[in-house]
This record gives structure tokens, C-alpha cells and sequence, in this order.
């Protein structure tokens, strides 16, 4: 079970024993394997891995989007507010997209309709969750829009999708994910693909939701930066699994797996190099194994420097290290 | 882009696909065995006429309205059609990729040039058209061949010119030019191997087209006069349709089998080229953001 | 050495986008010594892509001179540059998926300059490419298999190898880490940081990520919407910046605890497109110091230090 200790509150969205796979060529391939993490009200979890840690696909799961088939949840719940998502019927399931939990994703332009109004499809978006009269529902799309802080929100009303740049397509994203009052929003890699100056003022709006609306955040993202600025908490995963979990100042400051300690070293340009001589950044030999049952024991004693004959024997459990900071590490103790 | 193992694996998969290849191949077998199986003349009146297929008197597939082995001209027929099918969509083929490749690589007015030519030829109907260019010359193999050939390569420019443009802003493509390779060098070792694939299925396409309007040519009388093609042999049973049909219908009976069989390899090597959505659903799922392991 | 390795005078690139066209590269000069690695850093629509094509010949520039060595290569393709200049300066492909030609083996891509450059010998050529290939970190079989078969670092690393092969003075690498994961990028940059020391090369390295750029270059050149802003030491990307837009950068780092004043609100709004590039300094529309001069007249570059020179009227 989960030992998240900082949250006052019950979780809004607790993930229990999530494993995801799919089936090609009669063989059964694990993508997602194991993983348990609670959201806080009000409070911003990262999710952060590279390629093929599950991240992505763990937020996709939430809301039962996975590309099924072939991707299926092959165990766990996942509970918004006390109800198991994984067990809705279809209809439920609509009710809480967007109205409890609504997501944002990371290519703005593929989101939008190209031959829609943003105004009528921020006011779709209103009446997916409230029937409301035209006037009210000009009234409520102007206030979403100014929540997101869009500059010169009377004539964006009228404008279509290709004439937005990106940073405000995903503002008006926001808007959309925002009409329907949800509990919690999961973010995936939101500002990937935005310009860096453009990615803090998203950021920083969302933060500020955050604050404004007790609105519960999952970030799922590879940089390690906004992390370090944004999230409260931050679960790392590889290869399908967490391998740690804790407050973000907690987990980034003292790391204790050796993959959040390589992923850490492994930045650059952190600090000024003395004497003109670049400083060699860490390398985590190999690569992320392409197929993740073929792994025994820890899927990262392969490349990890420390490994031992128990770590490719057996997996290690996530378990308390700190006060509220989780590992799945035999060696983590080791090293201090 | 896929091993060459893996397409066939593909390829195999297609049972359709498999079909149309073992008719192909067996219609080929036929063609190529004529001689030795039927030597001598089709033409050559081998009993009486008006024997229907079954007869105790008559040849396998009967004879026609003067008494030629039916069976005969069927397989002698075959070697017409394959003939003409496969070098007019082979010069159609080069043609069209020659004229493609240079129009998108150079872009610019070369392109335009090159378009507006390729748009004149391609706005004529193309049955018209070799109709009247086989009129005009004298009626032959090498002419059918040729005449079908020019109203054929303008797909094959258009879909050439269309890959490379793609093609041509490539990265790959770009570090050849930063390094010095020659343009020639560029089209035929970079653009035109990845324009295969839609290529070699648009030319199996060509060669059953190909195949009918030689066929649509000959019944009208227009093909070698020399040569027994099925077409032809459509044509002669014609005016004997109402009472032996047979005549007429079992040389249609070859043409539509054989193009059918082609369009069914065609539609084999574009799947087999092109792994369906599925599979390139399952192939992406590890790799779900736009960064790279 | 006296000469710069790689000279840029006043360079200027027009593209055209819906039949409007637009100065992409507007003006630009700047220069890059031999074994120097020149930090090139910008967002979207800066021009930085648009100026490293244009000095490797694959777009002909609508105004301005490059010069290699002191000679001058303006002209577009070797064909006028001639193959001399081609051997000599290479360059690294940001999209591993596309820069790889995916129908041939990564023996064969990697030999192609061999190739193109006359180099007798199959033995002599298979020998050299393994050599390459083994020096960017890959498998001796590598040259058998295709690029599909590799991952995006993997096959940033052939990119490399294929750079290489000529062995250029002057490689500009074109944004070679952007697509690739943190623990990979690490990977990539140690190969490159290796292979400058060992073939004694130089970068132009252009990257929009400021650590990145931190990371590699000595001197840096910060670019908005077709002009330099900012040029210096590298340190100048710590806290030395004095353009409010270099300013903006460094704040916006995630993460990023260096200065001490974080002004998060650095930069108002969203960057405009090239094609309607703002009068005066480009950089008015977002700027938080702006006054009225900004928005008539265009700063120039004056310099205001050591080898450092702004464009901002009250840097």
C-alpha cells in the first residue's frame, strides 16, 4: 500500500497496482508493471521517465485512452474520489472526462479542430458538462479564457486553431481541459513542445490553477527542471516500474536510486565549469531494455553500477527509505 | 525499409495476394509452355467447326468458327498479352520515372515544363489515344507496345515527382548535397530507391491495364494482324455469341483471370510494403513521446 | 592562426511562406576560430537552422559573404564552392528519423562521402568506415544493418560517424541532442566533447536548449527573429547577459537556480512569427523594459565589454 504520508486529505486520484500490457504474436509484453501513487488535493505530482519508462502510457490509463487494442490494463484500479475508474461503464466514464479529471497533451495543434471557432469549441467543450444559455455560455467561455490569461480573449473568440501560436493553442487547451470544473488534470508533456520562454508562463498558469481552484495536477514530463520548480512530489519511473517516489526537493536533492542519480548527473550546463575545461556528464551505460519481460530481477541492474547478485535475482519492492521518500533499490542504503 | 525477410513473411500472410500470384505465374507457365505444348500455328484450322468444349471430336477447349484449336490461341494468346503488358508498363515505367524524378528534384521551371507536358498527354483518353496512334502507324506489337506505353507513363511522372519532393527535403538528402554528391548520384542512389515501393505496385497495376487495352485494341481489330491474341479471338466469336458462346467467353474467361490475378499481386505488394495501421500501432507503443532512447 | 576559421559577413536568407517573403536571417555576422566551439542559441523562427544551412550551400543566401578559411564560399553547392571546402565542413542533422537514408545499410551511408570524394580502394574504405563507426560507440556489425534498427541516439551517432568521415576542420552541428532522451543526450555530448579534442575539430553548436549550449560552447551568439541580440563569452549565459532577451532565457531554465534575481515574468507573451517580424527592436513586443525608441529604431550591436556586444538601447 501506499505510505504517501504528506497528504492531509484523502487522495482525489489513487492509483493502485496498475499494470498495463499488450498481446502481439500470442506473447504477452508488460508495459506498465506494478505501479501505485496517490494525488493529493490541490498538489502537483510529476510522473518523470525517458522513453519507454510508462509514463505516458500510465496517464493514458487513467482515463482508460489507451490505443485498446492491443493496450490493456491488465490489473489494478484506479480510484477518482472513491470510484474505480477501471470499472465504469461508458457512460460514467464520459461523465468523469473532463468533468473530474481532464487531460491535456503535449501536440496543441492535433488537439484543436482546424475547422472550428475557438469559441465554439471552448463553448462544445461548456456543454459537454452544463447546459447553459447562449448568453451565460459566452460569459463562461470569456472567463475561461481569461483564466488562462489569453491576451485579447474578444477576438481569439472568433479566430481558428492555425492562426494561434503554439503557446496560446495550449493555453486555450487548458481552457477546454478547465471547462468542465475538474478535481484533477493530468498534463502530459504539455510544454514539450513549446518554445522554453513560453513554456514558463504556461507553467506558471497552471501553478497558479493550481492555487486558485484546489485543482489536482499530474505532470507527466522528462525534465527534470520543472520538476525541480513545480512539482510537490515526484514519482521516477523506468522500465515500467517507480523507482522512487517522494517530495520533489526531497527526491532531486538527495537522490537515493541510482537511476535518478545518473538522470541528475546527467544534465548539463548546471554550473559554470572552473578553469574552461567542460565537465563530463554522467553516462548510464546501455540503453532502456526494448522488452521488458526479458528482464529478471531489477529491470535496471544492467546498467546499473552498483548492481549485485540479488538485484538480477529478484525485483525490489518500492519501500519507505525516508520519511515519505520511497525506493526500490536493495543498495540504496549502501550509499550515503 | 523492411528486410527483405520480413516482407515476404508479410506477403505470404495475404491469402488473396497468394492467390493472385499463383494465378500470375501459372498464366506465365502457360504462355511460356505454348510452343511446346501446342506447337505449330493457332491459326492453323485443326478440325471441325463449331465444336463445343467436351466434344468426343473436338480439342480441349473446342474450335471456333473457322475450326482452330481454341486451346491454342488461349496459350498463344497469353504470350501476346504478357508481351505487351509487361514492356509497354516497363517503358511506361521508365519514362514516367525519369520524368518525374527530374521535375521534382529541379523543381523551379524544369518542373513546370516538365508538368504541363505530362498534364497534355495525361488529359487525352488514353484508350483514344493509342487507338488512334495504332491507327495511325501500322499495327504491330512494337507499335500496341509503344502506343500504350505513351499514354501510360504520366501516372508513374506524377507519383515519382510527388515521392521525391517529399524526398528531396530530407535531411539524408541534404547531407549528400553538403558533401558534394552529384545530383545524378543523388536521385538514383537516394530518392529512387525509397520511391520503389508505390512504384512497383503502381506498374503491377499497369501491366493489367495494359493488358486490356491490347485487349480492347485487338477486338477491334486494330492489333497485329499477325498475331492470335484474345482480344482477337473475342472478336471472331462474336457473331457466333447467341448459339456458341463458349468461343467468346472462354478467352474472356483468360483475360479476366489474369487480370484479376495481377490486381491481386498488386494489392499483395502494397500491403506487404505497407504493414497495415495495427501493426504500426503495436510497433509505436513503447515509444510514446516525441524524445528518443 | 590569424585567419578565422569561419567568417559570416552581414548575412541575409529571405524564404518565402504563403507567397509572402521574409528575412529569416537578417543581417548577420559573426565569426568562429579554429578548435572553437561557437555556441549558437535561439527559440523558434530565430533563424539559426535557416543561417547553419546557408553557410553548409544548401541555401543560397539573398545577401552577405561567407568565408572558410578566407576564401569565399557564398556561392551555393560545392559545385562552385569546390569539393575542397565540401571535405572540410560538415554537419550533424538534428531528426535521426530523416537523416539517415533508410534503404540502405549504415556501412553504405557512411561511405557514401568516401565515395563521392574519389577514395580508391573497397578495403581501404569498409576499413575506415569501421574504424568510424566504432569510434561513435557502435557495434563492429554495424555497418551491415539498417538504420530502423537503430535507436535515435544510436543513429545520432552514425550522423557523427558520417560527419567525419572526411575529417572536416569545422562541423556544424545542427541541434543534435534536442530529439534524444537526457541519459542519451549525456551520451552524445561526451562523444562529441571526445571526438573535438581527439580530431581537433571545431563546433558551430546551435541548440534552443540553454543548457546544452552552456554545457559545450566557449563563446555564444544569441539570435531573435533574425538578428543577433547578444554575443560573448559563454559565461555571458550564466548571469553576464545583458539583452533583456538573453535575460528571459536564462530565467526561464527550469530548474535553473543561477541568478539571483529570477525574473519570471521575463518575457511577456508569445514569440511572433518571423514572417510579421515587429518594428525596430524585434524583441519589443515582449520585452519588459521597453520604451518608445524600441519601437521605432533597431538597435544596433554595440559592443560593451571584452568580445561582448549587445543589441539593446539601454543595455
Amino acid at each position: 500500500m501506499n505510505a504517501i504520508t504528506e497528504i492531509a486529505a484523502a487522495p482525489v486520484l489513487d492509483v493502485r497496482g496498475l499494470h498495463l500490457g499488450f498481446e502481439s504474436n500470442g506473447r504477452r509484453h508488460k508495459l506498465v508493471n506494478d505501479v501505485s501513487f496517490a494525488l493529493g488535493p490541490g498538489r502537483m505530482l510529476a510522473l518523470v521517465g525517458e522513453s519507454g519508462s510508462g509514463k505516458t502510457m500510465t496517464a493514458l490509463s487513467i482515463l482508460r485512452l489507451l490505443p485498446d487494442p492491443p493496450v490493456r490494463i491488465l490489473e489494478g484500479a484506479v480510484c477518482f474520489d472513491g470510484t474505480d475508474l477501471t470499472r465504469l461503464g461508458p457512460d460514467a466514464l464520459r461523465g468523469v472526462r473532463g468533468g473530474g479529471v481532464a487531460m491535456i497533451f503535449q501536440e496543441p495543434q492535433s488537439a484543436l479542430n482546424p475547422v472550428m471557432s475557438i469559441g465554439r469549441q471552448l463553448r462544445e467543450a461548456v456543454s459537454a458538462h452544463e447546459k447553459l444559455p447562449r448568453k451565460a455560455l459566452d460569459a463562461r467561455v470569456r472567463e475561461l479564457l481569461e483564466l488562462v490569461r489569453m491576451p485579447d480573449p474578444d477576438r481569439i473568440v472568433h479566430e481558428f486553431p492555425h492562426r494561434l501560436s503554439g503557446g496560446m493553442r495550449q493555453r486555450v487547451l487548458i481552457a477546454i481541459a478547465m471547462a468542465g470544473r475538474p478535481r484533477v488534470l493530468i498534463a502530459d508533456e504539455p510544454t514539450t513542445a513549446l518554445d522554453v520562454t513560453v513554456q514558463r508562463e504556461i507553467l506558471d498558469m497552471l501553478a497558479g490553477l493550481q492555487d486558485l481552484f484546489g485543482v489536482a495536477i499530474l505532470l507527466i514530463t522528462h525534465d527534470l527542471g520543472l520538476v525541480a520548480d513545480y512539482a510537490d512530489d515526484v514519482a521516477v519511473m523506468y522500465a515500467g516500474r517507480i523507482v522512487e517516489h517522494g517530495p520533489a526537493a526531497d527526491v532531486l536533492g538527495d537522490p537515493l536510486h541510482p537511476y535518478t542519480r545518473g538522470l541528475l548527473g546527467a544534465r548539463p550546463g548546471l554550473v559554470p565549469s572552473a578553469g574552461g575545461r567542460r565537465p563530463r556528464l554522467v553516462e548510464i551505460k546501455g540503453a532502456v531494455p526494448s522488452d521488458l519481460d526479458a528482464v529478471e530481477g531489477c529491470p535496471f541492474s544492467p546498467r546499473c553500477p552498483l548492481a549485485g547478485e540479488q538485484c538480477r535475482l529478484r525485483a525490489p519492492e518500492l519501500l519507505v527509505a525516508r520519511d515519505g521518500h520511497l525506493v526500490s533499490c536493495f543498495k540504496q542504503a549502501a550509499e550515503t | 525499409m523492411r528486410a527483405a525477410g520480413g516482407f515476404w513473411t508479410r506477403y505470404r500472410r495475404n491469402r488473396p495476394a497468394v492467390a493472385g500470384l499463383a494465378i500470375v505465374l501459372m498464366v506465365v507457365a502457360l504462355g511460356l509452355l505454348a510452343p511446346l505444348l501446342y506447337p505449330g500455328d493457332p491459326w492453323s484450322i485443326v478440325g471441325q467447326p463449331f465444336l463445343w468444349p467436351g466434344d468426343p471430336h473436338a480439342p480441349l477447349l473446342g474450335t471456333d468458327v473457322l475450326g482452330r484449336d481454341i486451346a491454342s490461341g488461349v496459350l498463344h494468346g497469353a504470350r501476346v498479352s504478357l508481351r505487351v503488358g509487361l514492356f509497354s508498363a516497363l517503358f511506361a515505367g521508365v519514362i514516367g520515372t525519369i520524368v518525374g524524378s527530374v521535375a521534382g528534384y529541379y523543381a523551379g521551371w524544369v518542373d513546370d515544363v516538365l508538368m504541363r507536358i505530362t498534364e497534355a498527354f495525361q488529359t487525352v483518353p488514353s484508350f483514344l489515344t493509342a487507338l488512334i496512334i495504332v491507327a495511325l502507324f501500322k499495327p504491330s506489337i512494337p507499335t500496341i507496345i509503344a502506343a500504350i506505353a505513351i499514354v501510360s507513363w504520366p501516372g508513374v511522372a506524377r507519383l515519382v515527382r510527388a515521392e521525391t519532393l517529399r524526398l528531396r527535403g530530407s535531411d539524408f538528402v541534404s547531407a549528400c548535397v553538403t558533401f558534394g554528391m552529384s545530383d545524378i548520384r543523388i536521385i538514383i542512389t537516394q530518392i529512387l530507391p525509397n520511391c520503389l515501393a508505390p512504384l512497383i505496385v503502381m506498374v503491377s497495376v499497369m501491366i493489367a491495364s495494359a493488358i486490356l487495352i491490347e485487349a480492347g485494341l485487338s477486338f477491334l481489330g486494330l492489333s497485329d494482324p499477325s498475331q492470335l491474341s484474345w482480344g482477337t479471338m473475342i472478336a471472331t466469336g462474336r457473331d457466333a455469341l447467341r448459339s456458341a458462346w463458349y468461343m467468346s467467353a472462354i478467352p474472356g474467361i483468360a483475360i479476366l483471370v489474369t487480370v484479376l490475378g495481377i490486381n491481386l499481386v498488386s494489392e499483395g505488394l502494397n500491403d506487404a510494403f505497407n504493414p497495415g495501421l495495427r501493426q504500426r500501432q503495436v510497433a509505436q507503443i513503447p515509444r510514446q513521446t516525441s524524445r528518443q532512447a | 592562426m590569424s585567419t578565422a576559421l569561419l567568417e559570416v559577413r552581414d548575412l541575409s536568407v529571405v524564404h518565402h511562406k504563403n507567397g509572402h517573403a521574409f528575412r529569416a536571417v537578417d543581417g548577420v555576422s559573426l565569426t568562429l576560430a579554429r578548435g572553437e566551439t561557437l555556441g549558437l542559441i535561439g527559440e523558434s523562427g530565430c533563424g539559426k537552422s535557416s543561417l547553419a544551412r546557408a553557410i553548409m550551400g544548401l541555401h543560397r543566401p539573398a545577401a552577405g559573404r561567407i568565408l572558410f578559411d578566407g576564401a569565399d564560399i557564398t556561392a551555393r553547392k560545392w559545385r562552385r564552392r569546390g569539393r575542397a571546402v565540401a571535405r572540410r565542413l560538415q554537419m550533424i542533422f538534428q531528426d535521426p528519423q530523416q537523416s539517415l537514408n533508410p534503404r540502405i545499410t549504415v556501412g553504405r551511408i557512411v561511405e557514401e562521402p568516401l565515395l563521392v570524394h574519389g577514395m580508391r580502394g573497397r578495403g581501404q574504405r569498409r576499413a575506415l568506415v569501421k574504424s568510424l563507426l566504432e569510434k561513435v560507440g557502435l557495434a563492429p556489425d554495424a555497418g551491415e544493418r539498417l538504420p530502423h534498427e537503430f535507436s535515435g541516439g544510436q543513429r545520432q551517432r552514425i550522423g557523427i560517424a558520417r560527419a567525419l568521415a572526411l575529417t572536416p576542420d569545422l562541423v556544424i552541428c545542427d541541434e543534435p541532442v534536442s530529439a534524444l532522451d537526457l541519459s542519451v543526450q549525456a551520451q552524445v555530448l561526451n562523444l562529441l566533447a571526445d571526438l573535438q579534442d581527439e580530431f581537433k575539430l571545431s563546433y558551430l553548436f546551435i541548440s534552443h536548449d540553454l543548457s546544452v549550449v552552456r554545457h559545450m560552447a566557449g563563446r555564444v551568439v544569441v539570435m531573435y527573429l533574425g538578428r543577433i541580440v547578444e554575443t560573448g563569452p559563454a559565461a555571458l549565459l550564466w548571469d553576464g547577459g545583458r539583452h533583456p532577451y538573453t535575460r528571459a532565457l536564462i530565467a526561464a531554465v527550469p530548474g535553473g537556480a543561477v541568478s539571483t534575481s529570477r525574473e519570471r515574468r521575463a518575457a511577456l507573451g508569445d514569440i511572433p512569427s518571423p514572417v510579421d517580424r515587429p518594428r525596430g527592436c524585434a524583441f519589443h513586443t515582449r520585452c519588459p523594459f521597453k520604451q518608445s525608441i524600441c519601437m521605432e529604431v533597431e538597435p544596433p550591436l554595440r559592443g560593451v565589454g571584452d568580445s561582448h556586444a549587445v543589441a539593446c538601447h539601454f543595455a
